[in-house]
């Protein structure tokens, strides 16, 4: 029996099953947001169907005790499970402003690294982690309108063989159980890299737009507010839910970060790139006060 | 799905947007904010279309094609 309850944002989830086999797997989805036992919003479960033997493995997944799906398919399965979960997380989170982006935090100041997939968010977020840095999430980063400060959505990464090539070590440490679902990914729990990885809430300071094409070179280009806008919008996830205000928020975002394009070919190149602009580059509020930068530089050692 | 999500209101929406921040914004990111219009259906169907390819089945919008492993 696996029973685990989890939170994030005062949305509280749990996912239980009565299948052994499944357990490895629960258990690498979500750790960083274990909770303790209590009442929860949701839960999923899944349990054997009636059919359920050695034969014929099918399985069937409850969202509060609604049946959602009955498969022997493994795959369907898993995706299935993390789809409908990632949908309701995102749903009941959605007074933030939902930005598909990773976040690395620096002291109580936010690097977020925001683009398409495949630009290289989550390699540069990992390889990030192992430079000693915490993280806030590696897919979403969730914008609180009301104070400016985004929020970590501490999921485990979802890594292609092409970006676990990158980190050897990491690939003595995955069982079998990592790789669930049919998109060829594995589930990576970051703190097998970095044991105290997720980071509390930040203020952004710096806007980071990767571009990552094996043989690029690294450059950092400094951005306008109308080109960081631009490429925020098209990585929004529920802007418009948030009407005109949303807008202004991603505006005053813009507008307290330093914005940069990042062109990279080499991940660890990138992440010592990065790595020397959080340290040298004070963010764009504490250049008016040399004295807070100061004090700021010291919080980022790590 | 919500108002906002209307033609009409994204057509307001945009004009708001412009006047709310200073910038033309360039045409792309009218067109990029349209597109993200479907968005909204699916957040309230992550129970009734769990291990399908999304709410159309070709994985179409930008939440699937981010979160829905099925759609990798």
């Amino acid at each position: 029996m696996f029973r685990q309850c989890y939170e994030i944002h005062h949305f509280r989830f749990s996912l239980t099953s009565d299948c052994e086999e499944l357990n490895p797997g629960l258990r690498l989805m979500y750790p960083a947001m274990a909770a303790g036992p209590g009442i929860c919003a949701t839960g999923w479960g899944i349990r054997p169907s009636a059919n359920h033997g050695r034969e014929d493995r099918s399985y069937r997944i409850y969202e509060d005790e609604s049946l959602i799906l009955e498969t022997s398919d493994m795959t369907q399965l898993w995706d299935g499970l993390e789809w409908t979960i990632m949908t309701r997380i995102l749903q009941n989170t959605r007074e933030c402003i939902q930005l598909h982006a990773s976040g690395i935090d620096a002291g109580g100041n936010a690097l977020l690294l925001v683009g398409p997939s495949g630009s290289g968010k989550s390699s540069l977020a990992l390889s990030l982690l192992r430079e000693g840095w915490k993280c806030l999430s590696d897919e979403v980063i969730l914008l609180n309108p009301e104070n400016n400060r985004v929020m970590p959505l501490p999921r485990s990464f979802r890594i292609d063989s092409r970006t676990l090539g990158l980190f050897p070590e990491l690939a003595d440490k995955l069982s079998g159980d990592a790789y669930t679902g049919g998109s060829g990914k594995a589930r990576v729990d970051p703190a097998l890299v970095r044991e105290h990885w997720v980071a509390g809430s930040s203020a952004p300071a710096w806007l980071v737009f990767p571009r990552y094409r094996p043989g690029n070179s690294n450059d950092l280009i400094p951005i306008g507010d109308t080109d960081a806008m631009t490429a925020l919008i098209g990585q929004s996830i529920n802007l418009l839910d948030h009407g005109e205000g949303g807008l202004e928020t991603l505006l005053r975002l813009v507008r307290n970060c330093r914005c940069f394009r990042f062109n990279t070919g080499d991940i660890h190149e990138a992440s010592l790139a990065v790595s020397r602009l959080i340290t040298h580059q004070a963010p764009r509020a504490l250049r008016r006060n040399p004295g807070a930068g100061a004090e700021m530089q010291s919080a980022y050692q790590c | 799905m919500s108002d906002a999500n209307t033609q009409t209101s994204r057509r307001e929406f945009l004009k708001k947007s412009i006047r709310t921040t200073g910038y033309v914004l360039p045409i792309v990111v009218a067109l990029k904010m349209s597109s993200r219009a479907a968005w909204a259906e699916q957040y309230g169907n992550g129970g009734s279309t769990a291990g399908k390819k999304g709410q159309t089945g070709k994985c179409s919008t930008f939440v699937e094609k981010v979160f829905n492993p099925s759609c990798w």
